[in-house]
């Protein structure tokens, strides 16, 4: 496992991720769910680069149809489409949900 | 190196900013298009002179999202900056492309490249879009901070490039001196990559002077766009629009075309004395190539559509509607592209499958793209729709039109039926990612859209030119030799290499209502489906008796072919033949003979199937034979 210093990796299950939002809901980002697996670390690490990095505020701006997946996810200026399962991997700060007065 | 030898810049970015503009824009049509050696990753150069006389060679690299490559293509990208490439220089110049409305992703890449210490230039692309936002960026500090040249551009303007040949220029000169190596790229952790993010932050925050507003068109546009309900009656309604615009906008200019040919046709018969020449040019170049040239205006309209649609941001929210669809028989909505392109041609469709990380999830696209209704079924479709599908209207449809879309529906159906057994034969393996960007939307450039249609119209044209033309002259020599014996009745061609042949295949084809002349058509639509238009076109030319020098290939078979042989014939373009060049490039794509093998068997299997029970009902049911 890399360095944790820096992103609050989180084992509780409690712990909000970015698959629980939905359209019109907005979150901060606080870092990376724990990876299972090395193909699940490759994800996240791209996930990272894409700009799901902590601090980053995000925003679900569509979800598709059946069983609202995959999510469209506003993260900066850039919109991404995300499977549910993806969007897992990524912890969001527990108090930062909001929801859009309009959408 | 001296200034002479052309300087060798390579182009890099994220996907989607703007870089290929940039590159159409320095480099115009002086283009060439081939493939990395040993991959079929798309690689593009072109050549340039600026105005004060230095000579440059741009490579257009593959948009990628980080030197930590995920698909083959940033692998091309991240092998290609550190000359590790076989066949491929190390670079002169780097020239990073960003998106300046999209810094916070772009920059990203740009550092990583950045780092690598070799002679580096950032073209902050986009900047009209910039500016109308009232964004503003401290392009000095910018430098400053990134140790490397920054240059505004705007890719779509005429004059939006010439700041950075002018950088360029002034690279040329200093490239005497010697350059070091590239610095190594390593992957990383995640701990550094959420270093490097807060570095973009802290650069960000030093540059933007001010972010501008937003504009909430894309919002509001993607909340029709991508809607749950909406969503899938527009994706439907644009596709329908393509198949009825392909039948209805083409009519004039392929009526030009037709008497074009036609009018050759008869001046040639008129100044030409009887004999084998005139048999040659009529017969075989006119009639074939004519039959299948006349096609051009449906390909430039099917292909004016998926470009811009392509351009337009539209194409990655239709993957988002569909992924979810497309995942219950077993495949990636980032399958839809490729399988969109293959509606073009199968080609670049299974080339654009290397975007698919997930092997299985590829294989699977792979083999069922070629169902996709490609431009080279279309001759062949719209021919026979020509010929006995009567032009009336059905309700605000065209008939024509509707049968056409049928076609389409047919073979995306059976697409997924298949998948859906590759999927239970082979079963479901990994995680499969999408992580699919869905860009800002863009009025499509006219000059992009433009320069794509031309690229098409030229391998069109070429491939009319040279392989049809071959072939017709080929099948032509096979379908007029040997004569027939004397006191022959009936045509010449019944006695020919190819009558003899195509009576033999009659055999295997008549319990699917194929008479000879198909048969024959059929062979030379293995080089390339089209051809077996043009094949019919010489073959029915031979056939004809007498004086009768028409090339009208509809009319005539119109009058000698019942209604179930063509449909039968339209249920074996569904599946069957497809060309050469497809199942080269399935083994080229996967290593393997066996994909290409197993597809070119299934896709037989099931043309024979589809053809022998539509010939047979729709026999039964209209009761002729």
């Amino acid at each position: 496992m890399p360095d944790l210093e820096t992103s609050k990796h989180s084992k509780s299950p409690a712990a909000r991720h970015m698959a629980m939002l939905h359209k019109g809901e907005s979150a901060i980002v606080t870092g990376l769910m724990d990876a299972e697996n090395d193909d699940a670390l490759a994800i996240q690490m791209r996930l990272l680069e894409l700009g799901f990095a902590p601090g980053e505020a995000i925003r679900v701006v569509a979800e598709s149809f059946p069983r609202r997946d995959p999510m469209a996810v506003r993260v900066g200026n850039s919109t991404f489409a995300l499977r549910r399962s993806e969007a897992a991997m990524i912890r969001i700060a527990q108090d930062t949900v909001v929801k859009a007065s309009n959408s | 190196m001296t200034t002479t030898q052309a300087l060798h810049v390579a182009l890099v970015g994220n996907p989607n900013c703007g870089k290929t503009a940039l590159f159409n824009r320095l480099t115009g049509s002086r283009q060439k298009v081939a493939n990395y050696a040993g991959v079929t990753v798309e690689r593009k150069e072109g050549q340039f002179t600026s105005s004060a006389g230095f000579d440059f060679r741009i490579v257009d690299l593959p948009g990628a999202y980080s030197l930590n490559a995920m698909t083959p293509d940033e692998a091309i990208t991240r092998d290609a900056l550190f000359g590790t490439l076989e066949d491929e220089a190390l670079p002169d110049v780097i020239v990073l492309v960003a998106d300046a409305t999209n810094l916070r992703l772009n920059l990203r890449l740009v550092l990583d490249v950045a780092r690598m210490g070799r002679p580096t230039v950032l073209a902050l692309n986009m900047m009209d879009v910039a500016h109308s936002r009232g964004l503003e960026i401290d392009v000095e500090k910018l430098q400053s901070e990134l140790g490397i040249p920054v240059i505004e551009t705007v890719a779509i303007e005429s004059a939006g490039a010439n700041a950075l040949i002018a950088q360029l220029e002034t690279m040329t000169v200093q490239s005497d001196v010697a350059i070091e190596q590239p610095k190594p790229f390593h992957a990383g952790t995640t701990a550094s990559l959420e270093a490097t993010q807060r570095d973009v932050r802290r650069i960000l925050d030093l540059c933007i002077k001010n972010a501008g507003k937003k504009s909430s068109f894309g919002d509001r546009l993607d909340a029709v766009v991508m809607h749950p309900v909406l969503g899938y009656v527009i994706l439907a309604a644009l596709l329908f629009l393509v198949f009825q615009a392909v039948f209805s906008w083409s009519k004039l200019p392929m009526d030009l075309i037709k008497n074009g040919v036609d009018g050759l046709g008869a001046i040639v018969g008129e100044t030409m004395s009887e004999g084998i020449l005139r048999s040659l040019i009529v017969d075989g170049v006119l009639s074939g190539v004519g039959s299948v040239f006349v096609f051009l205006p449906q390909i430039m309209i099917l292909f004016l559509f998926i470009l811009t649609l392509e351009e337009s941001g539209y194409l990655p929210r239709a993957a988002f509607l569909l992924d979810r669809l497309m995942g219950s028989v077993g495949l990636s909505g980032r399958a839809f592209i490729p399988l969109l392109s293959s509606f073009a041609c199968a080609i670049p469709g299974i080339m654009a499958t290397r975007t698919i990380q997930n092997p299985r999830d590829r294989l699977a696209t792979i083999m069922i793209a070629p169902l996709m209704t490609c431009s080279a079924r279309l001759p062949v479709y719209a021919l026979i729709i020509g010929a006995f599908i009567p032009e009336q209207s059905v309700g605000i449809f065209n008939l024509q039109g509707l049968v056409l879309f049928s076609l389409y529906i047919a073979g995306i159906v059976s697409a997924m039926a298949v998948a859906y057994v590759f999927k239970h034969t082979f079963g479901r393996n990994r995680i499969q990612p999408l992580m699919l960007e869905l860009p800002n939307y863009h009025w499509p450039n006219l000059r992009s859209l433009a320069l794509g249609l031309w690229e098409r119209a030229r391998i069109f044209i070429t491939r009319v030119g040279t392989i049809i033309l071959a072939l017709m002259i080929l099948l032509w020599f096979l379908s007029t030799f040997p004569s027939p014996p004397g006191g022959a009745v009936g045509p010449a061609i019944q006695y020919s290499l190819a009558g003899q042949l195509g009576q033999w295949l009659e055999v295997i084809f008549r319990p699917i209502g194929f008479n000879w002349q198909i048969a024959i058509a059929l062979i030379p639509g293995m080089a390339a489906r089209e051809v077996a238009v043009g094949a019919l076109g010489t073959v029915y030319a031979l056939s004809a008796t007498g004086d009768d020098l028409s090339v009208m290939l509809t009319p005539m078979i119109a009058a000698t072919w019942s209604l179930p042989t063509a449909l039968s014939l339209l249920a074996w373009y569904v599946y069957a033949p497809q060309c050469i060049s497809t199942i080269v490039t399935v083994k080229r794509e996967t290593d393997s003979w066996k994909p290409a093998i197993a597809m070119t068997v299934y896709m037989f299997v099931l043309a024979y199937l589809a053809s022998f029970a539509t010939y047979q009902i729709s026999k039964m049911l209209l009761g002729v034979g």
